[in-house]
């Protein structure tokens, strides 16, 4: 057992459950202490077993790097799942997927990185501020009421925290056959991992089948939202189950 | 000769793992639909790390394949979730998903 | 991977039909878009001949099951034309008096591509692949409830489908994300050989387990398991009627299809050590799925909520089968996939006959839901309504009918599988359901109406109808044709568990992980970097 990981879960679950957006009072410093006391614990834990794990190197400046674009990916996910303003919570989405994509490019996976800040940052979330903008451009009803009360919060934190403290256990206590190793040295790693050409031919090799069938998916998915988005008559109270706008 | 950019794979699995839980939570909690949506695709971008993590470690090009296809299926999707936001926008003037639960049973 | 694009022939065939109607949908002629119907069931009529004649061709193509595969695309296209007779007419509601002027042949396109997928869920050979047949299966059927009818519950019901149906995604991905992991590769076969590996071993590591667990509670979800199936109520009972019938058949054979794949990988052997938790987990779901299938279903009086509840009962009866798995004692009947792919293809059938009648007696506005709205419609509408009697009959499970014989064949195979206690629960839950089956036919034959019926005239609904009672009565009587192909289906599981396809297949795994696959599926000691770049 790990009582290291286990407390670093439970900080975390309560570090979130404190930030989620409420009514009333607002216990954002308190939350904030806790996530920082969380993120403390499980760096620390991280690092101890690294060090346990490899003898001989601590590896903390090595993993410098990771520690801070982790922690700016869990801080920003964090502001994107408890920030009442939607905006906000867009823009913190952005810097996530800035943080993942930085991960990738340590991970030797240029391309995708890059791939990742265009169709993420670039354009979905572009369009989705714009919705939000358009949403909360009418003002009469301020966004403000249902985006600060967050619905069922204890419940979503206990049941995903215990999901993820699982998650962890089995990662670090799997004995022999978990995943304790380190990863290859960059230069180890076979020619090209990320590279374009290399992912290419894997796409239209292997997967080019699947690759077809994403095509289809896509075509479908456009013809789908233009189905969906588009402004029918309103034809509702011939029907008899009218729809007036709410309020 | 390794002066940083060699953490191990189970680094990458418990961010992958806290990412997912993170937007599990967002899913459950949140009640603006753009907001529910942006918690999938945390979710999504902690399998992601999971995926390229492995590949890394494996050395094989596999896991770096599947998320360009997750990626595209996550387009596909995004596009259909801002037509049902604009189609419900429509309707009821509001992004709040608790204004629609009518069906009961 | 070396793909057998002739194998492939029934999936092409279905996506150019959609193509071809989704083009024809938007022409100015009126008649050419009202023969978007017969085009897309003539695709698919194409379809399941093309899989006849695959399935006589090939046995040995690597890894693909053909019996499977073949078993998968029949099912496919043959329930798919049912299901396309089933909704003549739509989307329902734009505009009453003129139904059919609006997106008819985009709609068609979206039922023929999610048949594609389904049809392709047996011809996988990698997780990337299946995710892809997973989505094409499930993002149509998004749209199809959003759209399917022009009024709020359908709305609801699309936004719940959708957001849910992107979270069981995020799931099960999660679950494929840890099997890549444990296997270093995403092919079938690679992920085959590392189970066989740990299990010889006797230890699989948890990641493994932590992935097979997330990918069933993913796909639980689209087979509406219980807990997982709140949903499903909500959504059968919003969107419209053949929307609904076509969500009873496409995500459900899709999931039995895929937890099928996705075991194989496993080799249907985990019943030792910690693996242990994934044959229980199976079985808790399929007890709870009957039950709560069942006892909610009594309290409706909605009759597309009542089926919603019925169908996630049945969703219970096919994973006891699962739970049993293809080892059952003794010769081919008795083991569990087979009946689960008999029950499967029985039911599809039954229940898209008794929604096509159910369309047929809502009426133009397909609002009709509520048990009074039927409530002795015998008597105007005999036809119809005998169709509609056969098929609930049929899903009760009385004799002379395919139900009984799936659940004679459930029952049979989890008896002779030792599931003794499994077998006593499927048939207390047959009784519990005939009580509201049976309300369904007391309304419509013993009741007095107490409104005018203003049914949905339309050919294509009544043959639809006629058709999907006919074919139960048949098969009920003459099983042998399905019972075959469900039978070759699970004896091509069994073999390929007994002789798992070690070298049979080349398939360019990297350096790395072919040489550690051979050996364990992870190394008991770190590779270090050193180690590595040594030559």
């Amino acid at each position: 057992m790990d009582y290291a990981l286990i407390i670093a879960t439970a900080l975390g679950a309560i570090a979130l459950y404190l930030l989620l957006p409420r009514g009333r009072a607002n216990m954002v410093k308190l939350g904030g202490l806790a996530s920082v006391l969380a993120m403390g614990v499980g760096i620390t834990y991280l690092i101890h077993w690294t060090a346990a794990a490899h003898a001989g190197h601590t590896g903390i400046i090595e993993n410098l790097f990771f520690y801070a674009f982790a922690a700016l990916a869990l801080v920003s996910a964090a502001g994107v799942v408890c920030h009442p303003k939607p905006l906000y919570a867009a823009l913190y989405f952005v810097l996530m997927t800035l943080a993942v994509s930085g991960l990738f490019i340590m991970l030797m996976a240029e391309f995708i990185a890059v791939v990742l800040i265009i169709i993420y940052a670039g354009a979905i979330l572009v369009t989705y501020v714009f919705v939000i903008m358009l949403a909360s451009q009418g003002g009469q009803t301020p966004a403000a009421q249902y985006d600060t009360n967050s619905s069922d919060g204890f419940m979503a934190v206990f049941v995903s925290f215990v999901l993820l403290g699982t998650v962890l256990q089995a990662i670090f206590c799997a004995g022999p056959a978990g995943f304790m190793h380190s990863l290859p040295a960059p230069h180890a790693v076979a020619h090209g991992l990320g590279s374009l050409e290399v992912l290419g031919a894997n796409l239209y090799s292997r997967y080019a089948l699947p690759l077809e069938l994403a095509g289809i998916l896509l075509t479908i998915s456009l013809v789908g939202a233009v189905m969906i988005a588009r402004k029918n008559e309103p034809v509702a109270h011939v029907l008899g189950t009218g729809d007036l706008p709410a309020e | 000769m390794q002066t940083f950019g060699n953490p191990m794979l189970y680094h990458y699995l418990a961010l992958g793992a806290a990412l997912f839980t993170l937007g599990l939570i967002g899913f459950m909690v949140r009640r603006n639909m753009i907001m529910i949506f942006l918690s999938t695709e945390i979710m999504f971008q902690g399998i992601a790390i999971n995926l390229i993590a492995f590949s890394r470690y494996w050395q094989n090009a596999d896991g770096q394949s599947f998320v360009i296809f997750i990626l595209t299926v996550a387009a596909a999707e995004a596009s259909l979730a801002l037509g049902l936001v604009v189609m419900l926008f429509r309707r009821r003037q509001t992004l709040n998903v608790d204004t629609w639960s009518e069906m009961q049973g | 991977m070396t793909t057998n694009i002739n194998g492939m022939c029934p999936e092409i065939i279905m996506i150019c039909g959609a193509l071809i109607v989704m083009l024809m949908g938007l022409s100015r002629n009126d008649t050419v878009r009202r023969s978007t119907l017969g085009v897309a069931v003539a695709s698919l009529i194409l379809a399941f001949i093309a899989a006849l004649r695959i399935g006589g061709i090939g046995t040995s193509a690597g890894w693909t099951l053909w019996p499977l595969a073949t078993y998968d695309t029949l099912l496919a296209s043959g329930v798919g034309i049912l299901t396309i007779l089933c909704s003549a007419g739509m989307p329902f509601g734009n505009e009453p008096e003129k139904p059919d002027r609006n997106y008819r042949g985009e709609y068609f396109a979206l039922m023929l591509t999610s048949l594609a997928g389904v049809s392709m869920i047996g011809k996988t050979t990698n997780l990337i692949w299946l995710f892809l047949a997973l989505e094409l299966v499930s993002i149509p059927t998004y749209i199809m409830v959003a759209t399917g009818r022009s009024n709020t519950p359908a709305q609801e019901a699309g936004i719940k489908y959708f957001f849910l149906g992107a979270l069981s995604a995020a799931i099960y991905l999660f679950g494929f994300s840890y099997l890549y992991g444990f296997a270093g590769s995403t092919s079938y076969v690679a992920i085959t050989a590392a189970f066989h590996a740990a299990l010889a071993t006797g230890h699989l590591p948890y990641v493994a387990i932590i992935g097979l667990i997330m990918v069933v509670i993913g796909i639980a979800y689209k087979i509406a398991a219980a807990p997982l199936h709140y949903y499903a109520p909500d959504v059968y009972q919003g969107a419209a009627t053949p929307v609904t019938a076509f969500l009873s058949f496409a995500p459900k054979a899709t999931g039995f299809f895929a937890l099928i794949m996705v075991f194989n990988l496993t080799g249907w052997r985990l019943s030792g050590g910690t693996a242990r938790v994934v044959p229980d987990l199976l079985i808790v779901l399929a007890v709870l799925t009957m039950f709560v299938g069942n006892v909610l279903a009594l309290l409706q009086r909605n009759i597309k909520r009542m089926l919603a509840y019925s169908s996630i009962s049945h969703s219970g009866y096919m994973l006891v089968g699962l739970a049993v798995g293809p080892f059952a004692a003794g010769n081919s009947p008795a083991s569990g996939i087979s009946a689960t792919l008999f029950y499967l293809g029985g039911y599809s059938i039954m229940t898209v006959g008794a929604f096509a009648a159910l369309t047929y007696m809502q009426g133009k506005s397909d609002a009709a839901e509520d048990l009074d709205d039927i409530a002795g419609i015998a008597g105007e509408h005999p036809f119809m309504a005998a169709c509609m009697a056969v098929c609930l009959f049929s899903l009760i499970g009385m004799p002379g009918t395919i139900g009984f014989l799936g659940k004679l064949f459930i029952v049979q195979s989890a008896l002779a599988g030792g599931h003794a206690v499994l077998a006593v629960l499927v048939v207390i839950n047959a009784a519990i359901a005939a009580a509201y089956y049976l309300r369904i036919v007391a309304a419509m034959y013993i009741r007095e109406p107490w409104s005018p019926f203003a049914v949905r005239q339309s050919t294509t609904l009544k043959a639809g109808a006629l058709l999907g009672a006919v074919l139960t009565v048949f098969f009920g009587i003459f099983p042998a044709l399905l019972f075959h192909q469900s039978n070759s289906s699970a004896a091509a599981v069994r073999s390929l568990v007994l002789n798992p396809p070690a070298g049979g297949i080349v398939e360019p795994v990297s350096r790395r992980a072919t040489g550690r696959l051979l050996k364990s599926p992870l190394p008991a000691v770190a590779p270090t970097a050193a180690a590595i770049s040594k030559p």
